[in-house]
């Protein structure tokens, strides 16, 4: 396998995993908005989940952006040509795309917890919705953009 | 001026008009805040709510009627241009269909930076009570996507002439 293959296959498996917890963690608020704790005590004791899930993400995000900052740099210095194959119109073309889906659920969420509390006065209290919406958005935008890469991949 | 250009200019009036109501309702939510924290005598992140519901809803509903309006009659010139294919295709161009996609991108940053930071004041503080944050959040998701499409098309459009 050659440098340039490694790098976006490492790359790849790094954006999956971020895909994979922030969709625990989302699924983990959905059954605590949906069931409530007691339900999940078996897997961590309260609040556990969330912190232990929250630190995993953010350091695998800053983790995946450095490593990537810098491997792109030793790459690039080595072999000038690669910065135009690893930085192409269509993986940009594509983080674009993701942007989308991402930003309609960010503003669907902020919609969906004030409507049903004006209309019904249906009372929306979810502790650390602002995580909520965070884990919801990197998600979608990891998800949109695996997405559309395999499919412009395949194409 | 040709159908293009007018289609252009429809659109531009459409976008400026949706920019300036979602500023509004934005600037509504900020700029009352020292006010209010004066007259209730407690600091701007701990105000109770449901303090200017009625002017923000009528603000809302005016906005809302307003673009519809000018969406409506945007939509349908539209669509008796691009009946003709040659006009379709010059008028959905890849570069245009960019331009929307970055504003979507300045839109969601806005929107996860205000997030980060109520999380942050959720975990470390007693939490940001700001009236009506989803209403906050997303005014200055909507404010930056049309504040976004309208730099962006003016930037292509300077390109082409």
């Amino acid at each position: 396998m050659s440098a340039l293959e490694r790098f976006e296959r490492i790359g790849l498996f790094g954006l999956i995993g971020i895909f994979l917890c922030s969709t625990l963690l989302f699924g983990l608020f959905l059954f605590r908005i949906l069931y409530s704790w007691n339900h999940v005590h078996f897997i961590f004791p309260r609040e556990k989940a969330f912190q232990v899930i929250v630190v995993v993400l953010f350091l695998s995000i800053v983790f995946l952006a450095m490593w990537r900052h810098l491997r792109l740099k030793t790459l690039t210095e080595k072999n000038p040509s690669l910065r135009s194959v690893l930085k192409d119109e269509h993986t940009r073309t594509n983080w674009l795309k993701a942007f989308r889906p991402a930003f309609f659920l960010l503003l669907t969420i902020q919609l969906a917890s004030k409507i049903p509390t004006m209309i019904w006065h249906w009372p929306w209290d979810v502790p650390y919705q602002s995580l909520l919406s965070l884990s919801a958005a990197v998600m979608t935008l990891t998800g949109a953009f695996l997405f559309y890469n395999r499919r412009s991949a395949h194409e | 001026m040709n159908k293009i250009e007018r289609i252009y200019r429809m659109r531009r009036s459409v976008l400026i008009c949706a920019f300036i109501c979602s500023l509004f309702l934005f600037g509504m939510l900020c700029i009352p805040l020292p006010f209010l924290s004066l007259l209730s005598g407690r600091p701007p992140w701990n105000l109770p709510g449901n303090y200017y519901m009625a002017i923000y809803v009528i603000t809302g509903v005016l906005s809302v009627v307003l673009l519809l309006i000018l969406m409506t009659r945007y939509f349908l010139f539209r669509a008796s241009t691009l009946k003709d294919p040659d006009m379709r295709r010059a008028v959905d161009d890849e570069r245009i269909r960019i331009n929307w996609l970055r504003a979507y991108r300045a839109a969601f940053l806005t929107m996860a930076g205000i997030h980060v930071i109520f999380l942050f004041f959720e975990s470390h503080l007693y939490g940001l009570g700001l009236p009506h944050a989803a209403w906050f959040s997303s005014s200055a998701g909507l404010w930056t996507y049309f504040g976004a499409a309208i730099f962006y098309t003016r930037e292509s459009k300077n390109e082409r002439a």
